[in-house]
């Protein structure tokens, strides 16, 4: 994480997520910018659920490092120490013939592809979820211009045994506590969106478009789509009518849903979104 | 006369059989199939360099193809695969390699040997 003056350019602060990755925790997923209550303070925070499993709270204007906490189920590669320092278990380092699932695996606990969402009133934010530990091998990397230089990679360890699954989970941006979550079958791959209405709207692989009550979870809508949710919805107002729109199509796991590409667009009732 | 007749056949099938024959020399690919350190070292090879971000080690729906079954859209034989690799393929993520590994030539050749080795049944 890096804050730069944006009149000017000049450094302003840096925090480091993951030293040394060798997991491919790229710390590339959504940033909230939030104002919260810590330890009885005022503070001008930023918050992020990091692709390494962690929810980070830090303070946006000094870069102090506040709290980490895990949003993922299965943790296990590392601690975060007092600092915000990772302190990685040595069993967790990619091996030659590897035996030992890392939790998260390479995709993380949440992918910068896909983005979550936040309700401000609520402190609410929401977090779409793999969990998916996967064996990692290390090799010999041979350089050249151009080529992706990986030096190993990640083997499909519980999703080729079908024990990989996701939740879409609401964090409690002044405490990083995990409020509740929404389970499914597949790790969840497409972004989520927050209405100030109250209401959380995402989709699964299996083709499931979602809409869920952003204070409790509480399962408020669902449509079948006929193929897999990888996108962003979006809502939007046309004429003073709400709409929502969710693109489907995406491959999943079960082979019975096809790979589509619609657009599907709702009208939302008005109060209730 | 029959005696004599005998006496040539025997002498054709130990001709056959190799005695007196030269020895058929492995390829080099044959020769590192048969050190399994030379194929260890294929192996890592292949995971640091080749199956990262494209070529997987399970058969999944990708454009970097899958080299582990009977199928060589670019030619199957050692030399092709070598060549393969080494020029790479115009229009594709697969970028020529050249003469960057480590240990030369051998380390290209060791990682077709773990290839071969690994290489699903063809019937």
């Amino acid at each position: 994480m890096l804050a730069v003056d944006a009149d000017t350019g000049e450094y302003k602060w840096h925090f480091q997520f993951t030293p040394h990755d060798v997991w491919d925790y790229d710390g590339n997923t959504t940033i909230f910018q939030v104002d919260i209550t810590w330890e009885g303070q005022e503070r001008q925070a930023l918050v992020q659920a990091n692709r390494n499993g962690y929810f980070y709270i830090l303070d946006r204007v000094t870069g102090e490092f506040l709290s980490a906490t895990a949003y993922v189920e299965q943790m296990n590669w590392a601690t975060i120490d007092a600092t915000g320092r990772p302190v990685p278990d040595p069993l967790a380092f990619p091996q030659t013939n590897p035996d030992h699932r890392i939790c998260p695996g390479l995709q993380g606990g949440m992918n910068g592809a896909w983005a979550g969402a936040l309700n401000p009133e609520l402190g609410l934010a929401f977090i779409p979820t793999v969990e998916n530990c996967m064996m990692m091998r290390k090799g010999i990397s041979v350089y050249v211009k151009g080529q992706a230089y990986m030096g190993g990679g990640a083997m499909e360890t519980d999703a080729s045994k079908g024990t990989d699954y996701g939740h879409l989970t609401a964090i409690d941006v002044n405490t990083g506590e995990v409020r509740w979550r929404y389970m499914d079958p597949e790790p969840l791959r497409a972004g989520v969106v927050s209405t100030a209405g109250g209401v959380v709207i995402s989709g699964s692989p299996s083709g499931k478009i979602f809409g869920l009550n952003a204070a409790t979870g509480e399962e408020l809508w669902t449509f079948n789509a006929g193929g897999g949710i990888r996108s962003q919805p979006i809502v939007y107002q046309v004429d003073g009518q709400t709409y929502l729109a969710i693109g489907a199509g995406d491959r999943s796991r079960t082979s019975a849903v096809p790979q589509g590409g619609q657009l599907f667009v709702f009208k939302l009732n008005a109060g209730q979104f | 006369m029959k005696l004599l007749i005998v006496f040539s056949a025997s002498l054709l099938m130990l001709v056959a059989c190799g005695e007196g024959a030269a020895p058929v020399e492995p390829t080099v690919v044959e020769a590192f199939m048969a050190d399994p350190e030379a194929v260890d070292r294929g192996e890592a090879l292949f995971v640091g360099t080749c199956s990262g971000y494209c070529h997987s080690m399970t058969a999944e729906d990708t454009d970097a193809l899958f080299l582990f079954d009977c199928e060589w859209k670019h030619g199957g034989s050692d030399q092709d695969i070598f060549n393969t690799v080494t020029t790479g393929v115009p229009n594709t993520r697969m970028v020529g390699f050249g003469s960057n590994f480590p240990q030369g030539d051998d380390d290209l050749w060791k990682i077709i040997a773990y290839l071969r080795t690994n290489q699903q049944s063809c019937s």
